[in-house]
């Protein structure tokens, strides 16, 4: 599966009864990095995810062990965030809690320790979230819009976390968005997929070589490639 | 509590069982025979001297702990029996027309069978059992199904194992629904052992001293036992009532 410094995904195929969303579908992860995966409504993004993290059956593929932060926290509600953390590692209590601890508060989320899901807000619970995604140890981390229905504000400072935090890790992760912008903010690789006629088909990829720091709206580059994302986007 | 929520929570009820208790003294006043229908006075003077027997705590107590062993076993059973048929579907199909049997079989079915086939010391924990088992075994699974789909998906992502899927995400996810369920069941739990005491003639049983007063024509007598079951019944769905509010306020905020 892995070569080149590619994760190589080949021939997967995944059905919904008689409808086949992918068939024989192929696409590179480079290692490291992250993929941002564009594409309308009902192209098979969040399908993708789930063949990728081994929630629905797939043809073609053996799913690797994935971290997955979803479009809303799932959080579990009788947990504090604290133990929402230390859940989803392994070892002794303590020891487990102790790491979560670190995690929380490296991600400025101190105050959340001893919270329950119920008296975080909005974009503390998604943080919350994030960090236990970036916490559980798996090869590939992949996210389903998580930035999705928050206020733009509170979208990017979360993108800046979630980018502060994944670079000490670096692992391989697939971000599936509906947003030019967010994808252009986070992307090292931006791919699109669109419905073909034998399922899902990958359309358009390329990589985003320009440091993230420096990539904001008004620069000609990312200018530029937000109007050639958005012409092929409303084509589809 | 503001002016509002003390007339809908508190002054409401109060008056609803005032015009019971009026309704209940003026029909009492116009029949005028205390065997048919004692006053209210009569029957609350009736519930003080039986507070006074040490034979009410005895009874009392044997009822309480028939109707709480009947309804442990039965939950602890509905509870092994949803998890097989949440686990195997074809378990869950094979037990469906049982469950359904079960729970539509008339109770007077039941309790006379149960009275042919068992000792008259057995028989209330086995009427009460046979009657609170499909309830609770459709209370559990209706809460197996209804646990957040979300949440059990992240289980999985997350590669919990079934160890833990149970006891981090099903159990908690169900004491809501089950805690609901329990306090109704609970107290349906009492009556169904009184009921079946006075049928089976149980020694040391609220149901067999409510009999007894019948056979003396004491109606003032068997309405105080009415009221002590009432109680009871009501004591045990507030406890649970109470758990379950503890629990939703201080883990799910509601």
């Amino acid at each position: 599966m892995e070569n080149n410094g590619f994760v190589e995904i080949a021939n997967l195929s995944v059905k919904y009864g008689e409808n086949k969303v992918f068939f024989d579908f192929s696409i590179a992860l480079p290692k490291g990095k992250i993929t941002c995966v564009l594409g309308p409504s009902g192209s098979g993004k969040t399908t993708l995810l789930k063949a990728l993290s081994g929630l629905i059956p797939v043809e073609g593929f053996t799913a690797p062990k994935t971290s997955f932060i979803f479009q809303d926290h799932r959080l579990l509600p009788h947990l504090t965030a604290l133990d929402n953390l230390a859940i989803v590692l392994e070892g002794k209590k303590e020891e487990r809690r102790e790491i979560a601890r670190k995690m929380l508060t490296d991600m400025e989320l101190s105050d959340a320790i001893s919270l329950y899901p119920h008296e975080l807000s909005g974009g503390m619970a998604q943080r919350v979230a994030i960090a236990r995604g970036l916490l559980f140890d798996a090869e590939l981390l992949v996210m389903d819009e998580p930035f999705k229905g928050l206020d733009l504000a509170l979208q990017e400072r979360l993108i800046r976390y979630f980018v502060k935090y994944w670079e000490t890790s670096r692992r391989t992760t697939v971000f599936v968005t509906h947003s030019i912008l967010e994808a252009i903010l986070v992307a090292d690789r931006i791919v699109v997929i669109g419905k073909g006629e034998r399922g899902a088909r990958v359309l358009y990829e390329r990589d985003c070589d320009l440091p993230r720091e420096k990539r904001a709206l008004g620069l000609p580059e990312v200018d530029a490639l937000r109007s050639e994302l958005h012409d092929l986007l409303v084509t589809l | 509590m503001n002016g509002k929520r003390v007339i809908e929570n508190i002054l409401a009820p109060v008056v609803g069982l005032m015009v019971f208790i009026g309704v209940w003294f003026a029909c009492s006043a116009a029949i005028g025979i205390e065997i048919i229908l004692p006053s209210p006075a009569d029957t609350v003077i009736g519930f003080f001297s039986l507070l006074g027997q040490g034979s009410f705590y005895l009874a009392l107590g044997h009822t309480l702990a028939r109707a709480l062993l009947a309804f442990l076993l039965a939950f602890l059973l509905a509870t092994l029996f949803a998890a097989v048929s949440e686990l195997c579907p074809f378990f869950r199909k094979a037990f469906a027309p049982i469950s359904v049997i079960l729970r539509v079989l008339p109770t007077i079915s039941v309790i006379i069978l149960v009275l042919i086939w068992f000792r008259s010391a057995t028989a209330p924990y086995v009427i009460t059992f046979l009657v609170l088992f499909p309830m609770l075994y459709t209370t559990v699974l209706d809460a197996a199904d209804r646990v957040d789909k979300g949440l059990l998906e992240m289980t999985r992502a997350y590669r919990f194992s079934r160890a833990k899927t149970l006891f981090s995400f099903y159990i908690p996810q169900m004491i809501p629904s089950l805690l609901t369920g329990a306090s109704i069941t609970l107290s349906f739990a009492v009556k169904l052992t009184i009921a079946a005491e006075v049928l089976a003639y149980t020694g040391d049983s609220m149901g067999r001293l409510m009999q007894r007063t019948s056979a003396y024509m004491e109606t003032s007598m068997l309405l105080a036992w009415t009221i002590a079951a009432i109680l009871l019944g009501f004591l045990l769905e507030g406890i649970v009532l109470l758990i379950r509010r503890i629990i939703m306020r201080r883990y799910y905020g509601k």
